[in-house]
């Protein structure tokens, strides 16, 4: 199926993760909460949601359409503007450009808000071994960097984490005294950051949407920190997938209400900020320099595939990990790279690999939950099942093709079948005999089957 | 090759024939079942009713006296001495020419015209900036760098009041987006929507957590 | 006399006699002819979802050929699996794409009946009356609720069986976490989804669990003997048949 070391770690990830009632709970308690109010939003605001998805999916497939056109036409504006617009191939392309910047600059500190392209390019273990001190000001990101930890989910990084732990994470980290206050855990990170915006040389942000018509960003969050982060460092980067056109800058009137509906349950997040470029000659403050780094890193993988290209469309709501039941089981460590959920597995092999990846496909009982709930419509458990079809043709398991093989040549005669069966019978009166407690474990195969039934009964 | 012509050309071969798909079109109508009717009383209760259910707080009064006296009475119950403002033709008959703002005025540091620093707006207390709308529909503020004292003093200082008349509301988001497209003096808009917030603790909802804790809208609506 | 082409899926022919017993005597009940025709094994699932076509092909062609046979060819097709359901009116088409056989595969889809959809064509959710006194948790299959896009019918199954409340665990279909091999694959994954489900039974109060797919069932009961949880798991049609006496 794939190479044996990821998908061994997966396997073994998940039988703890799976195993642990604890984690399992809280998990599930969590994104309980969340499914409460997304319903509600979804209710209050949106005359028909299946319209308002189905016309956002629409969109975004016209974008990928139009994606060479677009990206032209965002960066002639965006140069316009005063962006250096820079375009990243892959992790090393985009590296090598950032120690340009960080040269040219001679950035010493940096300050992060919450970037998926940014843990795509393990760019804070890239900054920290070029001793640039790095620091998250999302808090969910700071309270797993601080851990020591990757992200756990796309859209609440430390989801994971209860009071008491993060309590001590700061107290081990930050020397704080211990509480179980949430409003005072708040308050502790908003104080270890508070001069960081302004002493930190360079501000690195994502971008949720990269605005064709208007060549600007969007960015859209709730806390706070990424408006500090590229208001008050003298550079700005954003580093944004090639994919997260929208045509018009009049389209955040349908796609900011979608994304914080899905994201998180709510009609708008506090804040939605349109970036356009470093400060203007009319404005009192903001950064010198902006760059806007647009990264491939595989995208264009994805986008030469028919059966995986709308994936693409992907606003990363993190609704579909929300739904997922294999996520809710296992949580988002378990699957080592930064998509994770339904998306990650659907994407992930593309830009990484299949032969290394391509067992995150086939962890998943193809329920279905993710296509339901995506706001752009795109068909990820279909996207599973085509992606398990390209594994088996170029990173097969050998043991799972010939048991296929074999058990497609025994339904093919009834007469198999029915041998079959009746050895399966004869061998769990065996194995209860010999082996009780396992028998017990399995399906007790029936006394006899529908078929010999009907040929008594069947007339 | 650069790595644009790399990406773009790659894009493009994938691609192949361009596929003539026209943009969809809609309008905010179609979509949401929540756009406010266009008159003033409708947009002011829709807005006050949605930010309020997000924690703002929004005082709607008919005059620039009582918008003062407001300003002047919020102010003393928080202890509000250290505060900062912009230049606006709406701020400025409001603190210039109210006695009742003269004890905050005489203390306020204006942040377009003196080049201040980072640690004079991190010391205020309270910030007061306009807005160039106000969204009915969400319950929303929008502003930019270039109309509201830049992007720092909306969000640093731990209470942001937006002083506003009742004719800049608007019932969604389009009109706004619409205008600011034409305009090239700015480099930053932002859409604010309650005070800051976080889930990020056990989906525990906290308000303050890098942006203002408390956003106060002073809504002057003449008649 | 109507015709019915019953279509036992695999794990009903050899596992769940009982259940194709039970849906074989409500079709009579309601005067239908029915006939079995034990060629068809196995829709070709299995090996559809682990991404093997040509192995899912070989076995579904058993199937088109068999029904597509003058004997089989003008009669409806009901079977007690929304997910075999789907395989066949959903997927078929996938999996034939480009064959011989594709032009009758595709018939298929407009033939099959899922037991619910195939007793609303028939007028005879109003005959379904009968008494069965219990809080019943209704576990909808995956498949059932979106690729059939049977998300509330189930509901009307039991409207005239007097005395059973009808729970839903969840607002929104829950995996049990059967997935065909996956279960094999990702046991751990597999059984802590199985857990989840039943609490959420549990905790509506369910004194009953019933699925419109025997996987589903499979998967729960051994969980539930795992976990020492005794409430009864078994298909609707075995609880209609019993409420309305004709088991």
């Amino acid at each position: 199926m794939s190479n044996a070391s990821e998908h061994s770690q997966f396997i073994a990830s998940s039988e703890v993760r799976a195993a642990d009632e604890v984690h399992r709970k809280r998990l599930l308690k969590v994104i309980a909460s969340y499914d409460s109010v997304v319903v509600n939003q979804k209710a209050s605001q949106f005359r028909d949601w299946q319209e308002a998805r189905t016309l956002a999916g629409e969109i975004k497939r016209y974008v990928l359409d139009n994606l060479p056109e677009l990206l032209e036409q965002f960066e002639q504006n965006a140069l316009k503007n005063g962006i250096r617009v820079l375009w990243a191939r892959d992790v090393a392309d985009a590296h090598r450009q950032i120690e340009q910047i960080i040269a040219q600059h001679q950035v010493k500190k940096v300050v992060k808000s919450k970037s998926m392209t940014s843990e795509e390019l393990e760019l804070n273990e890239f900054l920290e071994h070029r001793h640039i001190e790095t620091l998250e000001s999302d808090l969910g990101e700071l309270i797993v960097q601080l851990a020591g930890e990757k992200p756990y989910h796309i859209v609440t990084p430390a989801m994971h984490k209860s009071k008491e732990e993060i309590s001590e994470i700061f107290q081990k980290t930050l020397g704080c005294e211990p509480t179980n206050d949430a409003e005072e855990l708040t308050d502790i990170a908003r104080r270890h950051l508070r001069d960081v915006y302004i002493t930190a040389d360079l501000g690195i942000s994502g971008a949720n949407f990269l605005l064709a018509d208007e060549g600007a960003i969007l960015i859209l969050e709730n806390e706070g920190n990424a408006r500090l982060s590229t208001a008050c460092p003298k550079v700005h980067l954003s580093i944004a997938g090639i994919e997260k056109l929208l045509p018009s800058v009049k389209d955040l009137e349908l796609f900011l209400p979608l994304l914080s509906t899905s994201g998180t349950g709510q009609q708008m997040t506090a804040y939605n900020s349109i970036i356009r470029g470093p400060k203007t000659g009319a404005e009192v403050d903001g950064p010198e320099v902006m760059y806007l780094m647009l990264l491939d890193n595989g995208r264009s993988n994805i986008y030469g595939k028919d059966e995986v290209r709308d994936a693409l469309s992907c606003i990363r709501c993190g609704a579909c990990l929300n739904a997922c039941p294999v996520y809710k089981t296992v949580g988002g460590h378990t699957y080592n790279t930064p998509y994770s959920g339904p998306i990650g597995a659907v994407i992930t092999p593309h830009l990484k690999g299949m032969r290394d990846w391509g067992h995150l496909a086939f962890a998943s009982s193809l329920c279905g939950a993710c296509t339901d709930v995506c706001p752009v419509k795109i068909p990820l458990a279909h996207m599973l099942l085509t992606n398990r079809q390209e594994a088996n043709e170029t990173a097969p398991s050998w043991f799972w093709q010939s048991a296929l093989k074999g058990w497609a040549l025994t339904m093919r005669s009834r007469v198999v079948v029915d041998l079959g069966g009746r050895m399966a019978r004869f061998g769990h009166s065996i194995l209860s005999a010999v082996a009780p407690k396992l028998a017990r474990k399995l399906p007790k195969p029936a006394a006899r089957s529908f078929s010999s039934w009907w040929r008594q009964n069947g007339e | 090759m650069e790595s644009r012509e790399i990406i773009l050309d790659r894009l493009r071969a994938l691609r192949g024939d361009k596929v003539s798909r026209e943009k969809p079109s809609y309008t905010p109508e179609a979509i949401f079942s929540d756009i406010p009717a266009l008159n003033r009383d409708a947009l002011i209760e829709q807005f006050s009713r949605k930010l309020t259910a997000l924690k703002g707080e929004v005082y709607t009064v008919p005059s620039y006296k009582l918008a003062a006296e407001k300003i002047a009475a919020l102010a003393k119950e928080s202890n509000i001495t250290q505060c900062g403002r912009q230049r606006a033709p709406v701020l400025d008959k409001l603190f210039e020419t109210h006695s009742e703002l003269a004890g905050l005025e005489s203390n306020i540091r204006i942040v377009d015209q003196e080049g201040i620093s980072h640690a004079e707006v991190e010391s205020m207390q309270c910030a007061f900036s306009v807005a160039d709308s106000l969204i009915a529909r969400t319950g929303s503020i929008v502003l930019r760098a270039t109309t509201a004292g830049g992007r720092r003093l909306s969000v640093l200082p731990p209470v942001h009041c937006v002083v506003a008349t009742s004719d800049q509301l608007v019932p969604c988001l389009s009109p706004w987006l619409s205008n600011i497209h034409a305009d090239p003096s700015w480099s930053y808009g932002t859409i604010i929507t309650g005070p800051s917030r976080t889930a990020d603790i056990e989906r525990i909802l906290v308000l303050g957590a890098h942006g203002p804790k408390r956003l106060f809208v002073v809504l002057i609506d003449e008649r | 006399m109507r015709k019915v082409i019953f279509f036992a899926p695999c794990l009903v022919d050899q596992l769940y006699p009982e259940m194709g017993v039970s849906l074989v005597k409500l079709l009579r009940h309601f005067g239908f002819e029915v006939s079995f025709d034990s060629a068809m094994t196995c829709c070709g699932q299995p090996a559809f979802n682990a991404g093997q076509v040509s192995e899912a092909r070989s076995v579904a062609r058993t199937v088109v050929n068999t029904l597509c046979a003058s004997k089989n060819a003008n009669s409806d097709v009901v079977l007690p699996s929304g997910s075999c359901t789907a395989m066949i009116r959903r997927f078929y088409p996938e999996v034939f794409h480009g064959d011989r056989d594709e032009k009758a595969a595709c018939e298929l889809g407009s033939r099959v009946f899922e037991l619910s959809e195939f007793l609303t064509k028939h007028g005879l959710l109003g005959e379904l009356k009968g008494k069965y006194e219990k809080k019943v948790a209704f576990h909808n299959s995956c498949h059932s609720a979106r690729e059939l896009e049977l998300r509330t019918e189930y509901r009307e199954l039991f409207k005239g069986i007097e005395g059973l409340e009808l729970i839903d665990p969840s607002p929104e279909p829950v995996c049990c976490g059967f997935g065909g091999l996956f279960c094999q694959k990702f046991q751990g994954i597999s059984q802590g989804m199985a857990k989840t489900r039943l609490e959420m039974c549990r905790d509506a109060g369910a004194h009953e669990i019933v699925s419109n797919d025997p996987g589903c069932i499979m998967h729960l009961r051994v969980m539930a003997k795992d976990q020492g949880i005794t409430t009864p798991i078994r298909h609707t049609v075995e609880l209609l048949a019993d409420a309305m006496g004709v088991s």
